[in-house]
């Protein structure tokens, strides 16, 4: 179908799709679209032929083929990361049970969601690329971009979180803060400004199934019971059985080397996070192309390629959320 | 072979003239369908948030694999245009999946076998 449409969005929308919420949302985005003025299409863009190809179409075939290579790269590079996940949560499933509650899931969902977004603006972006919309192509990148920011802003709100409580890697790890379910012995200005939230760890005992821990909102109590044989633990602490009740509790009860969950967390969701800071770099230019006019539909490639890294950062995240935050 | 050393960066250049050149005539993704993807996306997460409260012990980790499986796919296949490229594209894919499941499942089987005679009580999430 011809790419030089000066039609509006909506006008090309009309085949079969994903059902009725999809179709909603999508006659709801086209005409939105629509009314903003964004949808007038048809601008070609600045087109260079590079002396090594012979037509278009190889070139673009050759970037796309590079970008998929290069993706390939990253996906082997979080596998090794999945990897040391996958092998100490076989091996001990306690230290995730426990640690994963410190880990706030609403956060979490919010950043799934918002990931999720972006990814559907940049592919609607890399449509109104191809179908020369070039204002649409702007504001799609720029929406991207922030939802990126967004993310971020989150991410540091959760590391902050962890900062604050001692939930750190290696031996930088409080033991003695979680030992009274979020704070020192002491009470010490490493939380200042987190009083409401970790002030008065109350026993609750009574309602099992309240979700409200000291920690606050979002934070669940850890489970009672343990998958493991009774032969497995030992009052040395090599597992546990966390009572539910303790918010306050000895030692013994927490299962060793719970810092490892975090060093895990912070590992694999800090590189996580250097791709995501790559890939707002990456949105950055487009966005300036964009709005220097470079993109139409007799060039859209770069759109189309950013994109794709885009998409895969999302990918990634859609199997990090489940992995940290819904261990149950 | 183009040898010439400006090539046209303007609207009417003759590349689009010469026999195997011209416009690249692509797919273009419904935009209902875009957003019919997200929609899903997003109940698929609400429905992983939701299995969590729903206890089925080990099957717990794998729906929740799948359901991740699922959207990964969604994105995969509309989102990165899979589903409409050529197929080696998504043979690239697949095979960088095919290594990562080899990569963990091979090492996940040689530790589960060793890993828990080498220290005494060392894994006690793997049954002996």
């Amino acid at each position: 179908m011809s790419p030089d449409s000066t039609h509006g969005a909506a006008n090309v929308t009309d085949r079969v799709t994903d059902g009725a919420a999809g179709r909603a949302a999508g006659r709801l985005a086209g005409r939105a679209a629509d009314r903003l003025g964004f949808s007038q299409g048809g601008y070609p863009g600045k087109f260079t032929l590079a002396h090594h190809f012979d037509t278009p179409q190889q070139q673009y075939g050759a970037a796309k083929l590079g970008i998929w290579l290069f993706l390939v790269t990253e996906i082997l590079l979080f596998s090794g990361l999945f990897c040391i996940y996958a092998i100490y949560r076989a091996h001990h499933p306690e230290v995730f049970l426990f640690a994963h509650t410190f880990l706030d899931k609403n956060l979490g969902a919010t950043n799934t969601v918002v990931l999720l977004f972006s990814s559907f603006t940049m592919a609607w972006g890399v449509r109104a690329a191809q179908l020369g919309q070039r204002r649409l192509l702007s504001l799609l990148l720029l929406i991207t971009l922030l939802c990126g920011f967004g993310f971020l802003g989150i991410k540091g709100i959760e590391y902050h979180h962890k900062w604050q409580h001692g939930l750190l890697w290696g031996e930088n790890f409080d033991y003695e803060a979680i030992k009274n379910g979020g704070h020192n012995e002491s009470g010490d200005a490493t939380r200042a400004g987190d009083t409401a939230r970790v002030g008065d760890a109350p026993e609750t005992a009574g309602d099992a199934s309240t979700e409200m821990r000291p920690l606050g909102e979002g934070y669940r109590t850890p489970t009672v019971h343990s998958n493991l044989p009774a032969s497995a633990l030992s009052p040395a602490g090599l597992a546990a059985i966390v009572d539910r009740h303790a918010a306050h509790g000895s030692l013994d009860q927490i299962p060793r080397n719970v810092h490892v969950f975090f060093g895990i967390y912070f590992l694999v969701t800090g590189l996580h996070g250097l791709h995501v800071i790559a890939g707002m770099i990456l949105l950055a230019w487009l966005l300036r192309r964009s709005l220097r006019g470079d993109f139409g539909t007799r060039n859209y490639t770069a759109v189309d390629m950013g994109g794709l890294y885009w998409h895969l950062v999302d990918l990634i995240w859609i199997f990090l959320f489940p992995l940290l935050y819904l261990i149950s | 072979m183009n040898e010439s050393p400006s090539h046209p960066t303007a609207i009417a250049g003759s590349v689009y003239d010469e026999p195997g050149g011209g416009e690249l005539h692509p797919h273009i993704v419904p935009l209902k369908l875009l957003a019919g993807v997200f929609v899903s996306l997003i109940a698929l997460t609400v429905l992983t948030v939701a299995v969590t409260y729903v206890d089925l012990g080990s099957a717990n980790l794998w729906v929740a694999l799948i359901i991740a499986g699922v959207k990964a796919l969604l994105v995969a296949g509309i989102f990165m245009h899979l589903a409409f490229d050529k197929g080696v594209y998504s043979l690239v894919f697949a095979s960088s999946i095919l290594f990562a499941v080899l990569f963990i499942g091979l090492t996940l089987m040689d530790t589960s076998a060793y890993l828990p005679n080498m220290i005494e009580g060392y894994a006690p999430g793997v049954a002996q």
